[in-house]
């Protein structure tokens, strides 16, 4: 049987024109070192549970019988400031005494005991090589622990060993010999964030995500109320949550006290003015029709709202992100449905340049507060797979463009040329062909020009049997696909430049949305980025 | 695309799903398990330009997340975080806890003559980190829309230079407002209005948590290694009859000399010994610990926690500072408070201001 992950790899090479081909290696042989690979794996993912949970009994698992093993590294030294935030030290690595699983567990004994806590501790393979006729596996694994040091200040230990797998006898990879390097830690000075949920009355809870049914959910920051505080509307699987801020650190969900229906296939909420009153109104994007609830705070004096879908134009049979701006300058916010399609149901036709999506939407604002789709008019009823846009003057010619981020495929740079858009993204350098799933605007330089991060897919699997079709060279489109989130400084008169290996690496994972924010108010703006495809029960990873 | 390739590509994709759907059954996950991450931006000429914080941030949270909204919930001056996930806890509030250390300037746009919203106008705040811009953007990221009020962080500076390229392309400069402050700007109307918005603070669970002791409760007796030498009782630093400002802080915390260096000048012109520090520190490493004081200017009495004394009052906590005491003529504790922000200055100098009855 292929394994789900190579047979993502096969789609891909089957699917995509454009490369190379055929691929240098024989599917069955990419099964097998797959296969092998995932096993391992996912015996690694086992420890790295156990070496969490301190359950050092299920700690031999990962192992043959009379393996060799290093001891865990040791805290050995501080190295100074690593960062305003945080502290590093050195862990030591290896092992002057022979030893074997014994001493590992030891070493377990030892991290718990030298811990103050250990929330997360992770084994990967990052790369894998099949050797001595199939016999064994040679895997570079890459490890990680995360948890709080003695005085109770946030520790991030990373680090790479070297491991030499073989099947046991039922057919499952363990490891038969563990070199651990050294490695070294980040050891926060300061607690800089708490989670508060709960206690600010923002909970919520979902049960376990069902692959045919689910649906992505978004959330949107306004003052509702306009009594100074910001608000926050949440989609889930029934009515909206609207949480009101009450100033004294905590919300009250009054979603169902303020007129919204139940939309259980609601992904973005949007809070935007679209009648110039003065309060915030709310679109909703969905899967199935979208929703404009005209916010009556004005003129009745009482936060509340009305659904007025039944006036605008609202066929549009999937959305996910939406974004406003006045895109035909008349004075009104218009809105922009980024419309992807029902994955699942229907695949894309191309896994690189996909365009069955269905067409996004423009919802331009007729001032009565109505809406009508004029995507078409206006050029911008792409089909690629879009998930996400973002709006931003980038000519400086007073008219909003629009920039696409398209999963499968290539984004778009639309420019506004008075009624029609026009996609100029090949010519500016930001194409930036991946998995796209969320765009935003900021400044990486200070310059006073804005400029673009882009969230992508990057994926430790991916990457692993890329290496495997197409050793250190692979073809950029497929190195692209798993590589992970980009940067792209604005050059006024020339486009962008890439500035992502600059950024030092930006492979958040299952990268979602997320952007620019100065947490820690130095006057340079961070990154955030939420990450994750699908949790399942078990941490093994398909 | 030779149809033999198209035919194994289909099968391919629909054997993909199934595959994916009867291994979710089973519990397995699918790119699962991920840290949300934060990359703090290291200044103008650093190489790398980020550096990846997400293990010791508190913000990266493994639950498959999906939009996040930038906002500051609690109008302290920095921004928190709304998290947004797929599935089990499908929302997470972060409240940021460093933020207001360093100066900030908040800018609230009005539009006129392309939407009230005023989305799309691009904000320029010069500083002496240079000149950031934000977009006012109506929805960014994934499924998100952020704050629409612009927050820019300034770091020690008090002021910022402001300029507004309005969506109609019409540009505004403003000229130099004073931070720590909303502005309220509003298209074609010259300057801008100071906005005075509620200030308020979202729960701290460091706080709550915070120490073995609690308010009301009376300060812990003891004696402490003095930072310059010689040994010390409680009773003879601390006083009774008059009102006394306790700082627990340590070398190894990055806030506590901010609050320290305010501290320092408060102590001037106050009674002796209104303000004292106590460090959690290594009684036998007091380098670090000399240095940090003299670094922040703190020239009030200091010493050095002893283990016991550390127990004392944190018990089974963990060790957080800074947490500042106030402490009444009593002896008894009055209020506690974590971390540090500008805005608590007034609150410090009216409690040694007041006088017990």
């Amino acid at each position: 049987m292929i394994g789900p992950v190579a047979l993502s790899a096969l789609c891909l090479l089957a699917a995509v024109d454009t490369l190379p081909s055929p691929a240098p290696i024989d599917p069955r042989e990419l099964d097998r070192q797959e296969q092998a690979t995932e096993s391992l794996a996912n015996a690694l993912l086992d420890l790295s549970v156990a070496l969490r949970d301190g359950e050092f009994g299920l700690l031999g698992r990962a192992f043959l019988p009379g393996a060799s093993v290093d001891r865990l590294p040791l805290p050995e030294g501080e190295l100074g400031e690593a960062d305003p935030w945080a502290d590093r030290r050195i862990w030591a690595g290896g092992s002057e005494e022979a030893g074997g699983v014994e001493l590992f567990i030891r070493s377990a004994r030892d991290w718990h005991r030298d811990m103050g806590a250990i929330d997360d501790v992770r084994f990967k393979v990052k790369s894998s090589s099949l050797i001595e006729g199939g016999t064994k596996l040679k895997a570079r694994i890459h490890y990680s622990l995360i948890g709080r040091s003695p005085d109770s200040r946030r520790e991030w230990l990373r680090g790479w060993a070297d491991g030499l797998a073989a099947a046991n006898a039922e057919g499952d990879w363990r490891i038969d010999e563990l070199r651990m390097e050294s490695a070294s830690s980040l050891r926060a000075n300061a607690e800089l964030f708490s989670e508060i949920g709960a206690p600010a009355g923002v909970a919520d809870d979902l049960p376990p995500f069902r692959w045919t049914e689910g649906v992505e959910h978004g959330a949107a920051a306004g003052d509702l109320d306009r009594n100074g505080w910001i608000d926050i509307v949440a989609t889930g699987p029934g009515r909206p949550h609207v949480y009101l801020n009450q100033g004294d650190g905590t919300f009250a969900d009054k979603g169902a006290l303020l007129g919204l229906q139940d939309h259980p296939r609601a992904t973005a909420p949007l809070l935007l003015d679209w009648d110039n009153d003065g309060d915030l109104d709310l679109f909703l994007s969905a899967l199935g029709p979208v929703q404009f609830y005209e916010n009556r705070l004005v003129p009745e004096g009482a936060l509340a709202f009305r659904n007025t879908s039944d006036r605008s134009d609202t066929a549009a049979p999937i959305g996910y992100s939406a974004i406003s701006t006045d895109v035909d300058r008349d004075g009104y916010a218009d809105i922009y449905v980024a419309s992807y399609n029902r994955y699942a149901r229907v695949f894309p036709d191309d896994w690189a340049r996909a365009e069955n999506g269905t067409p996004n939407l423009l919802f331009v604002n007729r001032g009565d507060g109505t809406f009508a789709d004029r995507s078409r008019e206006w050029g911008v009823d792409d089909r690629r797979w879009t998930y996400a846009g973002a709006f931003a003057d980038l000519n400086e010619d007073g008219a909003p463009d629009l920039y696409l981020a398209n999963d499968f495929g290539e984004n778009a740079l639309f420019l506004n040329r008075g009624k029609r858009y026009e996609d100029v993204a090949a010519d500016w350098g930001v194409i930036d062909r991946g998995s796209g799933m969320g765009a935003a605007f900021g400044d990486i330089d200070n310059d006073g020009v804005l400029d673009l991060h882009v969230t992508n897919m990057s994926s430790t699997a991916g990457k692993r049997i890329i290496a495997r079709l197409y050793g250190s060279a692979p073809p950029p489109l497929l190195e692209k696909l798993a590589a992970g989130n980009s940067l792209y400084r604005r050059v006024p008169g020339a486009g962008f430049e890439n500035w992502t290996k600059r950024s030092g690496g930006l492979a958040a994972g299952w990268a979602w949305g997320g952007g620019f924010f100065d947490f820690d108010n130095d006057g340079w703006q961070d990154l955030y980025t939420p990450a994750g495809f699908v949790s399942g029960a078990s941490m093994h990873d398909t | 695309m030779l149809a033999a390739q198209a035919g194994v590509e289909k099968a391919g994709r629909s054997a993909l799903l199934n595959e994916q759907e009867e291994l979710m059954g089973l519990g397995f996950s699918f790119s699962g398990y991920e840290r949300n991450r934060l990359y703090r931006h290291r200044g103008r000429d650093s190489s790398p330009l980020y550096i990846d914080l997400s293990g010791v941030s508190g913000v990266d949270d493994i639950g498959d997340g999906r939009g996040v909204l930038f906002a500051d919930f609690d109008n302290d001056g920095d921004s928190d975080l709304f998290v947004t996930n797929l599935q089990r806890r499908t929302h997470l509030l972060y409240r940021n806890n460093v933020g207001q250390s360093a100066h900030w300037i908040r800018i609230d746009l009005e539009g006129r003559r392309r939407g009230r919203d005023a989305f799309g106008a691009a904000v320029r705040v010069s500083s002496s980190a240079g000149t950031q811009t934000r977009v006012l953007a109506g929805g960014s990221g994934f499924l998100s829309q952020h704050d629409p009020r612009l927050l820019f962080g300034l770091g020690v500076d008090e002021e910022a230079r402001v300029e507004i390229t309005w969506p109609s392309g019409s540009v505004a400069s403003v000229g130099v407002l004073k931070a720590d402050r909303t502005w309220r700007i509003v298209e074609d109307e010259p300057g801008a209005e100071l906005l005075d918005l509620p200030a308020g603070t979202l729960p701290d669970p460091v706080a709550d948590r915070l120490l073995a002791i609690k308010v009301g409760d009376r300060l812990p007796g003891g004696r402490f290694r003095g930072v310059a030498g010689g040994s010390t009782d409680l009773s003879e630093l601390l006083p009774a009859g008059s009102r006394h400002i306790v700082n627990l802080w340590a070398s190894w915390c990055r806030i506590c000399p901010r609050e320290m260096r305010y501290l320092a000048t408060l102590a001037r012109g106050q009674g002796r010994n209104a303000i004292v520090g106590i460090s959690i520190d290594d009684p036998n490493d007091l380098d670090k610990v000399r240095w940090r004081l003299h670094e922040a200017g703190a020239d009030y009495p200091a010493v050095v926690a002893s283990e016991e004394y550390i127990a004392r009052l944190f018990g089974s906590v963990a060790v957080r500072v800074p947490i500042t005491l106030l402490v009444a003529a009593d002896g008894t504790i009055a209020e506690i408070h974590s971390g540090w922000r500008p805005s608590k200055a007034a609150r410090l100098e009216r409690f040694l201001q007041a006088s017990d009855r």
